[in-house]
């Protein structure tokens, strides 16, 4: 069974074509918004150790956002071929009708492996005098 | 002298004494000041893919079937140095080089051979995109940046993954 090396909730990322060198930028930990409903983005990135006899099973990787208001699901199917292997899920306009925690779930194969939080905030609607 | 001249020159060409067990070969290919030029000038932009595939076409115009080829030792330290590079020329000319099998370059042939294995180290990446709602955005954090990756899918749902097999 593939090992979790990091589970982690950016903004977004960048793998370099030449040296497979990854870059994440903005952690989400905080998320500040003007008004709700609103539509956020989000990179889910994990990064896997393989051991050999596990090379070209295929796994499944399961990706649960638990709002204030819903839940979503997002499976990715992989088959590693190598020692180390990175998801990047990329989820785009998730609603978001009120202000709360966001929880990521990341489960391998339905077994639940790691969580992200991510707490949206709207903006004070009025400003002290 | 520039750096690929100097890997086909007489003094690196024969600066290895005798040919080394694959293994002991990369090893010493990886210590070597060549070895960390090429790299260096690679991620600096120095030198491409497109100027060493020119290189190594100039080099194999001296092959030879019967001769051992003498630049053996360079095309086996430029198999080190594109080991850890994730471009298509750098896969093609590891693949290329190790499904060979003239003796005039067994030496490059395996050394290739042993740095697609090493290769396998490298991470893979496996990108996923969903759209989690389509209906029109009244206010969506940062869009902009990904409006453009609306129309993908998940690249994967070709791979099957049943519970019972896994």
């Amino acid at each position: 069974m593939p090992k979790l090396e990091y589970f982690v909730v950016a903004e977004s990322k960048s793998v370099d074509q030449e040296t497979n060198k990854v870059s994440l930028f903005n952690i989400l930990e905080e998320v500040r918004v003007a008004k709700f409903p609103v539509k956020i983005s989000f990179l889910a990135a994990s990064s896997w150790i393989i051991e050999p006899d596990d090379y070209n099973k295929a796994f499944q990787a399961t990706l649960k956002i638990k709002s204030p208001t819903e839940e979503k699901e997002f499976r990715a199917n992989f088959k590693p071929s190598t020692t180390r292997h990175r998801l990047f899920q990329n989820i785009i306009n998730m609603p978001l009708e009120k202000s709360g925690n966001v929880e990521f779930e990341l489960s391998l194969n339905e077994e639940h492996m790691a969580s992200h939080l991510v707490m949206v905030f709207g903006l004070p609607s009025e400003t002290l005098q | 002298m520039n750096l690929l001249d100097k890997i086909k020159s007489a003094k690196f060409l024969t600066s290895f004494g005798f040919e080394l067990p694959t293994k002991a070969m990369r090893m010493v290919l990886l210590r070597t000041e060549e070895y960390t030029a090429i790299n260096e000038a690679l991620s600096q932009g120095e030198l491409t893919d497109t100027s060493i595939r020119e290189f190594v076409n100039e080099l194999l115009r001296e092959f030879r079937i019967g001769e051992r080829f003498q630049y053996n030792v360079t095309l086996a330290l430029l198999a080190v140095c594109l080991e850890r590079r994730k471009t298509a020329f750098a896969e093609e000319y590891l693949r290329d080089l190790a499904v060979l099998s003239l003796s005039e370059l067994s030496l490059s042939t395996r050394l290739a051979k042993e740095c697609l294995k090493e290769r396998k180290r490298l991470a893979e990446n496996n990108f996923s995109d969903y759209v989690a709602s389509d209906t029109p955005v009244d206010s969506v954090f940062e869009e902009s940046k990904f409006i453009s990756r609306l129309s993908a899918e998940n690249i994967n749902e070709n791979i099957l993954y049943t519970p019972e097999a896994a």
